[in-house]
């Protein structure tokens, strides 16, 4: 039997030690074609900012080695530049934790995030051991940014509670019509109700929330209907070789748990019918 | 999977593979979540989130559309100040000392109720 176009897709990806290792090469190969560490030329061409210029990860080996030598002018100043050149991400990252926010509240705290973000970059890229800085910068950022954001929200007490109270909210309806087909049989043809990109922003970000509370196999069977519209084969297989007819179950109990917290409730943990179950019989 | 010195330190195998992901969206590629849950299953649960938190095909992105209503350079803003002068003003040592948070000092251009008094406008924000 010939393997599936995402089993095949699947298998040209590598493996996740080969991803660190093909990293340390790319990193070590960029760091020993730059000029003598410590040295006025090496700090110039960290600094330049001509067009490539050094990697972010390199900025971040900087930063550190200089911390580490003692050479806290060096250290500063490095520092400062490589702020400078993730600029664009951090407005982009703040005006996604603020975006909900009165106007006029905006350019204060924003200020406020980006001293908090400052002070876990530096205790994290210049006092710390830690590769992924210097491997995988922007994304040791993205996580770090968000561990910022949620502790900051959380003191201020600006952190909103993902369910909703009101039963007309657009999305509990949405759940109840996917519950219904759900429960009717109704095969997964195109997208139907099931688009995130039909939702508006205060809906998506509700729904992300949520999301992230479901068990993992619902999470991931909810992710792939909602924003990429896959169908019931591509589940199946992505869930690991189950039956079509339990893809629809996984997704039914996804829905029950989305419509009861979109209400304000607890989903009838008795109604939920687990996946061994219903596969027992198969498609 | 999970790093097992340090549970503050970065899971690079976990980073590795988002980079890879990611890279493959920016390119434009758009790779499928079942593709990576297939190859990466110890990662499903973490592709799902990450997948859940890029723009649905239609939309632009929150950040894109709103960065005009922020200040224009954070690096050279208050904020960035305060920090760096927190690092860099008086140390003269590289220990790893607890340094100021934001719900701890009061920044010197706050004009309105003292800290500590309740603020009831901060319940909802949406």
């Amino acid at each position: 039997m010939e393997a599936s176009e995402t089993e095949y897709a699947s298998a040209t990806l590598l493996p996740p030690e080969s991803l660190v290792a093909r990293a340390r090469q790319r990193l070590g190969a960029e760091l020993r074609a730059l000029p003598l560490e410590g040295s006025v030329a090496w700090r110039a061409a960290l600094l330049s900012d001509g067009s490539p210029g050094v990697s972010f990860g390199a900025l971040a080996h900087g930063v550190r080695s200089a911390a580490r030598a003692g050479r806290m002018a060096d250290a500063q100043e490095l520092f400062v530049a490589l702020l400078r050149r993730i600029d664009g991400l951090n407005r982009r990252w703040v005006a996604s934790v603020l975006w909900s926010l009165p106007v006029a509240e905006r350019a204060e705290r924003a200020q406020d995030l980006a001293q908090e973000l400052t002070l876990a970059l530096w205790q994290q890229i210049g006092l710390r051991d830690d590769a992924a800085w210097e491997l995988f910068f922007q994304r040791a950022l993205a996580f770090t940014q968000s561990h910022v954001a949620a502790a900051y929200l959380r003191r201020q007490g600006l952190r909103a509670d993902p369910r909703v109270a009101q039963a007309e909210r657009g999305l509990a309806v949405v759940f109840s019509r996917l519950v219904d087909e759900a429960d009717a049989g109704v095969a997964l043809e195109g997208p139907g109700a099931a688009d995130a990109a039909t939702f508006a922003r205060a809906e998506l970000a509700d729904l992300r929330a949520l999301i992230a509370r479901l068990p993992e196999r619902e999470r991931l069977a909810i992710v792939m209907r909602f924003w990429q519209q896959a169908g019931e084969s591509e589940i199946a297989e992505a869930l690991g070789g189950v039956t079509t007819r339990a893809v629809r179950y996984t997704l039914r109990r996804a829905y029950k748990r989305l419509r009861a917290w979109y209400i304000g409730g607890q989903p009838d943990e008795s109604t939920l019918v687990s996946d061994a179950e219903e596969d027992v019989d198969g498609q | 999977m999970a790093n097992e010195h340090d549970e503050r330190a970065f899971d690079l195998h976990a980073l590795a593979i988002q980079q890879q992901l990611l890279g493959e969206w920016d390119a434009g590629q758009r790779p499928r979540l079942s593709v990576y849950a297939l190859r990466y299953p110890e990662y499903a649960g973490m592709l799902a989130d990450l997948f859940a938190t890029m723009a649905p095909r239609t939309q632009p992105t929150d950040a894109e559309t709103l960065a005009e209503s922020f200040p224009e350079r954070l690096w050279s803003g208050a904020g960035v100040g305060r920090a760096l002068n927190a690092i860099f003003g008086d140390r003269s040592t590289l220990d790893d000392q607890r340094l100021p948070r934001v719900a701890e000092e009061r920044a010197s251009y706050h004009t309105s109720a003292p800290a500590g008094s309740p603020d009831s406008d901060h319940g909802e924000h949406e």
